[in-house]
């Protein structure tokens, strides 16, 4: 869905604020047609990153576009792995990633939600790719409420029934949980986040975190499912 | 499991799921709402990350480390422009530092060094294991004042070593262009004890940390200048000090009651 990383208008972009001057004496801090580097938006340091005549005036755009964004990467990281060498790995492989296609970047979005595709993908495939911990993690809370779910495979392996059944699963999400059960049932078994991943990531402040999200949301779902299969019974399915 | 394959599907994006542009608006305008999100998991969820990659607001507990880690991209960003160039990798990560090694092992040439470095090493240790122990020296000007220690960033005026009582501030220098700072207090592994932020150039530490701050036990404490829009501007070093432990003998020379 969030998988590519281009885009077309420069419309976007705010008007041309003047000519580049060169960087002050410091180096630390460039003048471009009278506005300081650093309050120029990220979408206007990748604009001029890309329309930069030498390789020099390109680096002064771009160190300070990815400068910027170190901290925000980094939390978002720390969330995913809450170790600070694995976080600084993930971070590190996120702005190589980010860096390598930069010039596909061309102003559709913000360049922070441009960003963050990057390192949602990135941080999910990291996390997917560690079966061990996913299992574990899994296993602390998985209980038999899956198997109380209309499956389309137990009845027959159609696409339609599976299909019906999804939609079934959907819309008793929908109808039973609450914002926060949705978002964290659907990041933990739609995406294979690690319960402490989410708690942190949404910063949830209760004792146990995602950990009760998931399990009120269990239990509501199981009791819609069995209101569910007693209504079939009675209209004689 | 048998029914996962039937809850991916239920949880999986649609084709009438919001395009990023969409969840991008509404990241910006809570007050706006849509249709369709309202009904969807999926939308919900992506949202909700997005809302927390755009987030500055820091976890309590996540300043120190993601001030390390943004010092790290810093020392690494040569190697994030260029990733072929292998004199930057292996700073961080047991994984690039095995293969690091491997490298460097497997390069036939210079695998003549591993015993000659093996043997320099053990000569260094043993010169510095064996030779005649000395006192150090003493200033005569030590304790007269605030001694400044230069860090790496922000100067902290010290608060280090051994303190006769839980301190009640930290104080630091001025750091050109900060518009806030960022003080943690932590546990020598680094747990947070403490943290809050400040646009002064000292804070007091609440009584309830003071008293966690047990005799013997070190803390350590970090500051980092961030600017007007909550980014990491400069980190100062690690201080590190301990509450003296109380003589058992009172000043009166006997033994308290």
């Amino acid at each position: 869905m969030y998988d590519t990383f281009s885009g077309g208008y420069d419309a976007f972009f705010a008007p041309n604020l003047g000519a580049t001057r060169a960087p002050n004496a410091s180096g630390s801090v460039a003048i471009i047609g009278e506005m300081p580097l650093e309050e120029l938006a990220d979408e206007e340091l990748a604009r001029r990153y890309r329309q930069a005549s030498d390789s020099r005036e390109s680096e002064l755009f771009v160190n300070e576009l990815f400068r910027r964004n170190f901290a925000r990467v980094a939390r978002w990281c720390l969330r995913f792995t809450d170790d600070r060498e694995t976080a600084a790995d993930l971070s590190q492989e996120i702005l190589t990633k980010a860096y390598q296609n930069l010039n596909s970047f061309q102003g559709q979005s913000k360049f922070s939600t441009w960003l963050f595709v990057i390192a949602r993908n990135h941080c999910l495939n990291a996390v997917r790719a560690n079966a061990r911990q996913a299992t574990e993690l899994r296993a602390d809370v998985d209980e038999d409420f899956l198997a109380d779910i209309p499956d389309g495979r137990a009845t027959a392996y159609t696409t339609l029934e599976r299909e019906a059944s999804a939609k079934l699963v959907s819309e008793l999400i929908n109808q039973g949980l609450d914002e926060t059960e949705k978002v964290v049932f659907t990041l933990h078994y739609g995406e294979d986040m690690p319960l402490d991943a989410i708690t942190r990531l949404l910063g949830l402040e209760n004792r146990s975190g995602a950990k009760a999200f998931i399990v009120s949301a269990k239990r509501k779902l199981a009791r819609l499912v069995q209101q569910h299969k007693a209504r079939e019974k009675q209209a004689g399915f | 499991m048998p029914n996962q394959p039937t809850l991916n599907s239920a949880l999986a994006s649609k084709p009438g799921c919001l395009s990023l542009q969409e969840l991008e608006r509404l990241a910006a305008d809570s007050s706006q709402g849509h249709p369709h999100l309202t009904n969807c998991p999926r939308c919900q969820s992506e949202l909700a990350m997005l809302k927390a990659f755009e987030s500055n607001t820091p976890l309590p507990d996540e300043g120190a480390a993601v001030a390390w880690i943004s010092s790290h991209l810093e020392r690494q960003f040569e190697q994030i422009k260029n990733p072929g160039s292998e004199s930057h990798r292996g700073q961080v990560g047991s994984a690039s530092s095995t293969g690091w090694l491997r490298r460097l092992l497997g390069a036939g040439n210079i695998r003549w060094l591993v015993p000659v470095a093996a043997i320099v090493v053990v000569a260094v240790t043993s010169v510095v294991l064996f030779r005649p122990a000395k006192q150090p020296e003493l200033r005569a000007d030590a304790g007269s004042g605030p001694a400044v220690y230069r860090s790496q960033e922000v100067e902290v005026i010290t608060l280090a070593g051994e303190q006769p009582n839980a301190p009640k501030t930290l104080q630091w220098k001025r750091f050109v262009g900060a518009a806030n700072y960022k003080v943690s207090v932590m546990e020598v592994d680094h747990e947070t004890l403490w943290a809050a932020e400040t646009n002064d150039i000292s804070i007091t530490i609440p009584a309830s940390t003071r008293a966690k701050m047990l005799p013997g036990k070190p803390v350590l404490w970090q500051v980092i200048a961030l600017d007007s829009q909550g980014r990491t501007l400069a980190v100062s070093q690690l201080e590190r000090f301990s509450v003296a432990r109380k003589s058992p003998i009172s000043k009166s020379g006997s033994f308290p009651q």
